[in-house]
């Protein structure tokens, strides 16, 4: 393991192991978004390259491969931007290696080299390059097959986003999926919202839940007895929030947000939850309409981070009694850029997401879920809807399905193995037939191509 | 012993009447769907097994249709084998929601389904064809309505339009094939005025499962966590338990809401059925409706509340209404304008072909039994 202070470093490196004949693996946090393994050889680790500078006349920030996405966001918070990451922990440039950001953000953000000015490499030979020199390698192009590693990226200049002082969130409930796919659809379409994603029930559940316990009962709660099948997540300013209401949707809008999930104890057990979609089947959660209902809310279920932190392990109360005292930890915008919402969701197992891009087209993402859910469940692999998220005013979207596996069962690891390439027949043969699809395991190491290249440039039919 | 065939068997008045049916000693024919995991053979056998009828299955029928495809969806022999035995058909399947957004869902379920039902009345060379609508498919400013084709008027939900564009339908198509019909309007059904029973807890039940819920959260908010929510709403408790829940509801003027109970919905519809009258209209609906402020009583003193009020006019422009008023304004939003409905109904039809059958005027031991009866089921939620 070796761990380079600077591309003069890791250039000298790789010179040596060229000349060596030592295969290397660059690292930032141990593996990647597809749970990849690292190889034989040495190990590049990259953490002690920091830089994080800010170029503000140009809206951009410089940042070394050792930067995580929780620290570069802090930083760009502090000064009044944001910038497009993934997780808290994972390190940004890592990311960009891989995928390319995936968010909800990605909805106004863009994806792969839509958040990036200019980045420099290393090429394994040790010579030096960027994406923005002419006679360079072209890493904006895509190509729908594997690739290898175009060297290591020492630096990146990401774009920094501006924010406004009237930025909410929303969380719309829907009875179907398709509902809230075109729901979807038609907010990236009349650019409603910088941030949208279509939330599986798993996915809301868990990350509104401090415990994998809770999680279960909200779960529950959420989808058998308000029969919501998902939730459409919506960051935006007033304008956006006043468009919502009237376009007439029903909202469980910040403050409503902030008492269920403070609230969650007695969610879970509340004897008059069950009348609700009783009383709201002409207009399904017609009822979050009601003027005052948060309030109402908040009085069936005494919202207060005391109440919330009885549900977790005795020792850890006072912590969460502070934790969740913090107004942050209820604030769809803060969680949301911070990655904080799904950082849980592989919280009672490690996940498998399957993902891909393709047109935000109902039928076609309901076709793969059901295809997808028919291979996982005879081998008895617990699967999700994870999210959609629609980019490029909603011509495309990012779907994730996610198959969860327990690292720690051998059979298990065999089953889902098993699972993935019978996923990979279906992604391939779906692609085949409509030429849209792109899975993301051919992104990898194509993180930087350009956002049209990667969703339109068409894929040979077969 | 006569051969019927049901649509909409597994709702409301359709399992009432396929239960009084078969008592009589029929047989009927349920057309219809499955519902999520439940096939229509299971859905029939738990009605039944409601009405205490598991050993009367046998005379039961079930025939999974689509009452949206041409044949009603089953194959060519399954068809001409269902057609082959003519039977009285009585069409009560219907989509009852008042939303504007499921409009779509009412026309397909309340007017298109109407071919295919009486393509196979024709098929099945049916001696006649009972269609059973609503009452208020008359005009909303007719102030006593006739037992008349519809007339030209405005709807105050798309069911009332649906249904009256339905009757349209099979009165022009029974006419075309020389099908005797007949039309059914009953007004709002509630359960059995004589044991309280019922299966569907929707309209009248509607308001006391909304006012339920919220005594319930603030029930809980007094009891349980100091109740200052529930005092800034300027609701409390009194000594004698009596929950104070200020709640006002206003209307734009004084009406009336017709209510009958399922047991007079049946006994009407069997005498009809039983000596029918091609053509003819019959109103199934009560002559002492009741009146807002008797049903704020009523629900007051079953619930143990007090503080309903009703006035009458527009709400004054600084009018903040609390949580509770806002949801439970909210949740009774599609019955709206039924609580201030001033028509009236002749009934001359129904009393020349049933008469002494009348609906009873609904008294407070009628409603205090009906609702009993829902509480104890859960309203028929199992969770």
């Amino acid at each position: 393991m070796v761990l380079p202070g600077s591309a003069a470093e890791v250039a000298a490196l790789l010179r040596l192991f060229q000349e060596a004949e030592i295969s290397w693996t660059a690292r930032g946090n141990g593996s990647n978004i597809l749970g990849f393994e690292l190889d034989e050889g040495a190990i590049i680790d990259l953490n002690r390259m920091r830089e994080l500078s800010f170029d503000e006349k140009n809206w951009s920030v410089r940042i070394g491969p050792g930067v995580s996405a929780f620290e570069l966001q802090r930083a760009a918070f502090a000064r009044g931007y944001r910038v497009h990451v993934a997780e808290p922990a994972a390190l940004v440039v890592a990311s960009f290696m891989c995928s390319g950001i995936l968010s909800l953000f990605a909805t106004s953000y863009g994806t792969s080299a839509e958040g990036v000015l200019d980045a420099r490499f290393v090429a394994p030979d040790g010579s030096a390059f960027s994406m923005n020199q002419k006679e360079g390698p072209n890493l904006f192009a895509f190509a729908p097959a594997p690739q290898s590693t175009p060297g290591i990226c020492v630096s990146a200049d990401l774009k920094l986003h501006p924010m406004t002082d009237d930025e909410e969130g929303a969380l719309i409930p829907c009875s179907t999926l398709a509902e809230g796919l075109e729901l979807a659809r038609e907010l990236a379409q009349r650019r409603i919202g910088f941030a949208v994603g279509v939330l599986g029930i798993e996915y809301v559940a868990s990350f509104m839940s401090p415990t994998q316990e809770l999680a279960g009962e909200v779960k529950s709660v959420l989808a058998d007895s308000l029969g919501m099948a998902c939730l459409v997540l919506v960051l935006g300013d007033s304008y956006a929030m006043g468009s919502l209401k009237q376009m007439g949707h029903p909202l469980i809008d910040q403050r409503l947000f902030r008492a269920l999930s403070l609230g969650l104890p007695d969610l879970a057990s509340a004897p008059w939850l069950d009348l609700l979609p009783q009383l709201s089947q002409d207009e399904p959660f017609g009822y979050l309409k009601a003027e005052g209902f948060a309030e109402l809310a908040e009085t069936a279920l005494a919202p207060s981070p005391e109440r919330l932190a009885q549900k977790v392990d005795p020792e850890l109360r006072e912590f969460h009694e502070k934790l969740y005292a913090r107004p942050e930890l209820t604030d769809l915008v803060w969680l949301n850029m911070f990655r904080i919402t799904s950082s849980r969701i592989g919280r009672e197992k490690h996940f498998f997401p399957i993902l891909l891009y393709l047109p935000l087209e109902a039928g076609l993402i309901e076709e793969l879920g059901a295809r997808f859910q028919a291979i996982a469940k005879p081998r008895g692999i617990k699967h999700e809807v994870g999210f959609v998220t629609p980019i490029d005013a909603g011509k495309r979207c990012i779907f994730e399905y996610d198959y969860y596996v327990d690292q720690c069962d051998a059979g298990e690891i065999a089953r889902v193995r098993e699972a993935i390439a019978e996923v990979a027949a279906v992604i391939d043969e779906v692609g085949a037939r409509t030429g849209t699809l792109r899975w993301m395991r051919y992104v990898l190491y194509q993180g930087f191509c350009r956002m049209e290249n990667l969703l339109y440039t068409e894929v040979p039919r077969g | 012993m006569t051969r019927f065939v049901l649509t909409g068997a597994t709702g409301f008045l359709g399992s009432h009447l396929m239960a009084e049916l078969l008592r009589d000693g029929h047989t009927v024919v349920a057309l219809g769907r499955g519902s999520g995991e439940s096939g229509l053979k299971e859905r029939i056998a738990r009605q039944l097994a409601w009405f205490g009828l598991d050993s009367e299955g046998d005379r039961v029928h079930c025939v999974e249709a689509e009452l949206l495809k041409p044949r009603l969806g089953l194959g060519q022999a399954a068809y001409r084998e269902l057609c082959s035995h003519p039977a009285t058909i009585v069409h009560l399947a219907s989509d009852t929601r008042f939303a504007p957004a499921n409009r779509a869902a009412s026309l397909a379920t309340n007017v298109e389904s109407l071919a295919a039902v009486l393509d196979f009345a024709r098929d099945s060379a049916a001696p006649f064809f009972h269609y059973v609508s609503t009452a208020y498919v008359a005009p909303a400013d007719c102030s006593l309505c006739r037992e008349e084709p519809v007339a030209h008027g405005s709807f105050a939900n798309i069911y009332e339009e649906t249904k009256a564009r339905a009757e349209l339908q099979v009165a022009q198509r029974c006419r075309e094939l020389g099908l005797p019909y007949s039309i059914l309007r009953p007004s709002i059904v509630y359960g059995d005025c004589r044991t309280g029973r019922s299966n569907s807890f929707t309209a009248l039940y509607h308001h006391v499962k909304a006012l339920e819920l919220i005594r319930g959260i603030y029930l809980n908010d007094l009891a349980s966590q100091g109740g200052a929510k529930s005092r800034a709403s300027g609701i409390a408790l009194g000594p004698d338990g009596t929950l104070k829940l200020p709640l006002r509801i206003f209307l734009p003027r004084k009406g009336h809401l017709n209510l009958i109970p399922i047991d007079f919905f049946v006994a009407a519809a069997t005498r009809i059925i039983a000596a029918p009258r091609p053509a003819a209209i019959y109103h199934l609906t009560s002559r002492t409706p009741s009146t807002m402020e008797e049903l704020a009583l009523f629900c007051e003193a079953f619930l143990g509340i007090a503080g309903i009020e009703i006035r009458y006019g527009e709400p004054p422009a600084s009018l903040r209404p609390n949580p509770a008023e806002a949801l439970f304004g909210k949740l009774i939003e599609p019955y709206r304008p039924y609580l201030s409905d001033t028509r009236s109904f002749d009934s001359t039809n129904l009393t020349a072909v049933a008469p002494g059958i009348a609906p009873p005027p609904l008294s407070y031991p009628i409603f205090e039994r009906c609702m009993r009866y829902a509480v104890e089921v859960n309203w028929a939620h199992t969770r």
